[in-house]
């Protein structure tokens, strides 16, 4: 192709090159009528879904649904806390309220959006990192940190005592408003303090500011309870009650899950982010003065070890991953050999995860929980997750991840600290390597 | 609020306050448990809703689909032309084969991609640049310039020779197969210059790599077709046929749209991009050393102005605007008073268009056609849309747009220069601005 240009000569020599391949009209007919994932689908990967696991976690309770919402960091945390609490309870099924941790979610995005705005008003407003903190002021998406900064401000209800809006079940129409809001506010405050307002000016404007998304967000998702009952039938019927308790002391009495001993564990090979090193993202984050977001990069064969030591001790593993790629929704598989791709279209997929990092393709798209692995002489093959997206897909709700597909786009995992050795216990606690918002860690 | 943190006491204090007014009572019991569009939705103005128009282009076909795709500006495009096109052969219905332009585009789009990631090999890949570049390198959503190339290169086809396959009804596969091999790309060109590789050495890999592309291309929406035969039977059931056509010819000698002699304009009140200037945005495109997007930038009485002319002449408008915003996909309008936003949350919604164009809230999302406007004393009150969702919302797929709508969320329009002053078709042609990639004025309608 001379000067970059596609040449008609170029194109005919390609087509008549093509129909002589019967591999390609064979591919072409298929796709050009049928669906991709259908076409492409492995027959021998897809004959080995399996969904027997030699380990599994108890009780597994019935799938969750986060329905139109980008909560799966909200509902995957909340199962895991129930397990343990169910077992306590003796509870047949049981589930936090996401929706009050989602209100308040919301609410504390909505202020560290401002501070980061009036922390960045000598840049342009068309530069990256302004642009950054205005493309997306409200999104839904969460990490375990944010989690855990919500958790020891607010505590926890039973979904019980606080129940889906419209707006935690779907929540464009909430995002939309307050995003609108937002990047108002955004430049109400830019333009004051151009126009060298005081400080004390700036925060009064603030003040108002968050009055009126304490009103938006609460017409979208109702008030929260300060006070309640838990009342509950256990497993053997009997009934029990709890007569006025508050979200933090209903957390603390009665959940009491270890937070604080909780450890996040990435896996980016990438150059820029050396192993053994603890990293935090800047301006990610949603209560002020919260706990940071903060992960220790280590290869997944570490980050393996510690999800079986937890599996094994009837922990579930609290996950984050790029759950689109080869991918099926309906089965509920994870695997990496699911769709020949490579034979449909005659070519490699050679970009690695480093790579995949590093030019746009791979992100942290989705949080689950791994309830079971099934180690073969003591190797893992697979690992079952507990979803968010209702009891439809996979294994009424729970899936399958293939162990290679765990090497490929597998990122994060959050443990308890004594399934780790005191040698990366030591690193996540060292000074984490700051990286730019933009960074993939940081999604 | 101390320190910037949100306190206990000021939240019970907020809660207090809010829980005995009874505006916010009947808001939160109606938006908790029902649709916000329902919700804030303004009787008064439902109750005008009236898809009756003084001035109408004729004839209006049935209306289009582009499906799961983000096709608009190649169906808003088709719609305009098959206009005169139906009028001058007399046809009762009629689409042009929208899937073949996207086929091209998308070929286009890669070579395109390639031939920027190579121009930029000395920018970190983390940079803003080559991030940019890397984000949506084969976006369905187009410009109205970049239909011309494709035409220009490639003309047209009647959808009977080249119908939709699979993948321009629901582009999600092509894109991701497509999107993954032209990041691997990426790298491996990137790599390869870092090692000093030949100019010849680079040449060849891309050849290559287009190679592969045209393969995976042709895989989803079949080979389009070289020779072509047109048959069709016109309104008064009189069967025609010609013969031998390629989409060149076929373009040249049926359609012969004056594409070269339609210009865009656009609203861009900021003071970043003073009015009556020409723009062009960087690494925007498909054709290399194709025709280079191109924009005036005017007030929106001049667009108005010209996009009535256009209409009386009975010539419809190919326009783009940020659809989503005080809009109602199942009724078809589009009215900035359609929501009570205002009283349902007790608030002023205040950003202008500029500020909302600074500040991420809204920019160009999708490409549509004018074929009316309602005009009372001559002022418009509104305008006749055409759209490609289908026939089931609005006026069988034609929509209603308010005037006021339009001074809002209008942002460009692609209009014979006939229309124009002689002023404005100079200023046009001036030595255009270059925007950066990301600028707003860069986003691409789907």
């Amino acid at each position: 192709m001379n000067k970059g240009i596609i040449s008609e000569k170029e194109l005919l020599k390609v087509k008549k090159c093509l129909s002589k391949d019967l591999s390609f009209k064979l591919a072409c007919n298929a796709v050009t009528r049928g669906d991709l994932q259908d076409v492409a689908m492995n027959w021998d990967c897809f004959s080995l879904i399996d969904h027997t696991f030699s380990h599994v976690v108890t009780p597994e309770l019935s799938a969750t649904s986060q329905h139109h919402s980008g909560r799966c960091w909200i509902f995957s945390a909340l199962n895991l806390i129930r397990i343990p609490f169910a077992k306590k309870y003796k509870l047949e099924d049981f589930e936090f309220s996401q929706s009050y941790l989602f209100f308040f979610d919301k609410l504390e995005r909505t202020n560290y959006f401002l501070e980061n705005i009036l922390s960045t008003s000598d840049m342009p407003v068309d530069g990256r990192l302004v642009s950054y903190l205005l493309k997306d002021p409200v999104q839904d998406g969460g990490q375990w940190d944010m989690f855990v900064s919500l958790i020891q401000k607010y505590g926890i209800v039973p979904k019980s005592i606080f129940p889906d809006s419209k707006a935690s079940l779907n929540s464009r129409s909430i995002n939309y408003i307050l995003s609108y809001k937002l990047r108002e506010w955004a430049k109400t405050l830019r333009d004051l303090k151009e126009k060298k307002a005081s400080d004390k000016t700036l925060s009064e404007k603030k003040d108002l500011m968050m009055n009126e998304a304490f009103r938006i967000i609460s017409i979208h998702i109702g008030h929260p309870p300060e006070k309640f009952d838990w009342e509950y039938v256990d497993k053997d019927k009997k009934f029990h009650a709890y007569r006025n308790l508050t979200p933090k002391t209903f957390f603390k009495k009665h959940v009491n899950f270890p937070l604080d001993e909780m450890v996040s564990l990435v896996n980016s090979p990438r150059k820029s982010t050396p192993y053994g090193k603890s990293y935090t993202v800047k301006y990610l984050g949603n209560v002020i003065e919260g706990q940071i977001v903060r992960y220790l990069n280590v290869e997944t064969h570490v980050m393996k070890k510690a999800a079986i030591a937890s599996i094994k001790d009837n922990s579930p593993v609290w996950i984050g991953c790029d759950v689109g790629k080869f991918f099926h929704r309906g089965l509920g598989v994870m695997d990496a050999e699911l769709y020949e791709y490579k034979h449909l279209y005659d070519t490699e997929f050679d970009l690695d995860k480093g790579g995949r990092l590093d030019y746009g393709e791979a992100q942290i798209a989705h949080a689950m929980l791994f309830t079971g692995v099934n180690l073969v002489n003591g190797k893992p093959t697979k690992w079952r997750v507990e979803n968010s997206w209702g009891e439809k897909n996979g294994d009424k709700g729970y899936y399958i991840m293939t162990d290679k597909w765990f090497d490929e786009f597998m990122f994060l995992i959050t443990v308890h600290k004594k399934y780790l050795t005191k040698k990366l216990q030591d690193e996540y606690k060292a000074k984490p390597q700051v990286v730019p918002p933009w960074d993939p860690l940081g999604d | 609020m101390s320190k910037g943190k949100i306190s206990e006491k000021e939240l019970v204090k907020m809660k207090n306050s809010l829980v005995k007014d009874p505006s916010f009572r009947l808001a939160r019991n109606a938006v908790t448990r029902g649709d916000l569009q329902d919700v804030a939705m303004n009787w008064d103005r439902f109750a005008l809703l009236d898809h009756t128009f003084s001035e109408m282009v004729s004839p209006e076909l049935a209306a289009t689909s582009q499906h799961q795709s983000g096709r608009c500006w190649l169906f808003a495009a088709m719609n305009l032309m098959r206009i005169p096109f139906a009028r001058k052969y007399k046809l009762e219905k009629f689409e042009f084969s929208q899937s073949y332009l996207f086929f091209f585009d998308k070929l286009e789009k890669a070579n395109y991609f390639l031939e920027n990631i190579l121009k930029t090999t000395d920018e970190a890949f983390d940079g803003r640049l080559v991030s940019h570049l890397l984000t949506d390198p084969l976006s369905d959503g187009g410009q109205w310039d970049m239909l011309v190339n494709i035409i220009n290169k490639y003309g047209v086809v009647p959808k009977s020779i080249f119908p939709d396959s699979k993948a321009s009804l629901n582009s999600r596969s092509i894109n991701y197969i497509l999107t993954l091999k032209l990041r691997e790309w990426a790298k491996t060109l990137r790599d390869l210059k870092e090692k000093k590789a030949s100019d010849k050495k680079l040449s060849e890999t891309k050849d290559l790599m287009m190679n592969e592309a045209y393969r995976i291309m042709v895989t989803h929406f079949g080979q389009p077709p070289e020779k072509f035969d047109w048959e069709y039977v016109d309104k008064n059931k009189k069967f025609h046929a010609h013969r031998n056509l390629t989409p060149k010819t076929f373009f040249k000698k049926h359609v012969n749209f004056p594409l070269d002699e339609m210009v865009c304009l656009v609203d861009s009140p900021r003071k970043s991009t003073p009015y009556n200037k020409a723009y062009t945005v960087k690494y925007l495109g498909n054709v290399v050393e194709g025709q280079a997007v191109r924009y005036l930038n005017v007030k929106i009485d001049v667009m108005k102005k010209a996009a009535i002319a256009s209409i009386k002449d009975n010539t419809p408008v190919w326009f783009g605007c940020d659809v989503g915003k005080f809009f109602h996909r199942d009724i078809g309008v589009m009215d900035t008073e359609f929501y009570e936003y205002e009283d349902l949350y007790n608030t002023r919604f205040e950003l202008d268009k500029a500020g909302r164009m600074n500040f991420g809230e809204s920019q160009m999302t999708h490409a549509m056609l004018f074929t009316g406007v309602n005009l009372v004393n001559g002022k418009p009150t509104r305008w006749r849309v055409e759209n490609s969702w289908g026939k089931k919302s609005g006026d069988k797929g034609y929509f209603i747009m308010t005037d006021k709508w339009f001074d809002e969320f209008m942002f460009e329009i692609a209009i014979h220069k006939k229309y124009l002053t002689k002023k404005i078709c100079d200023e046009y042609k001036t030595k255009p601005q270059a925007l950066e990639p990301w600028d707003p004025l860069g986003a691409l309608a789907y």
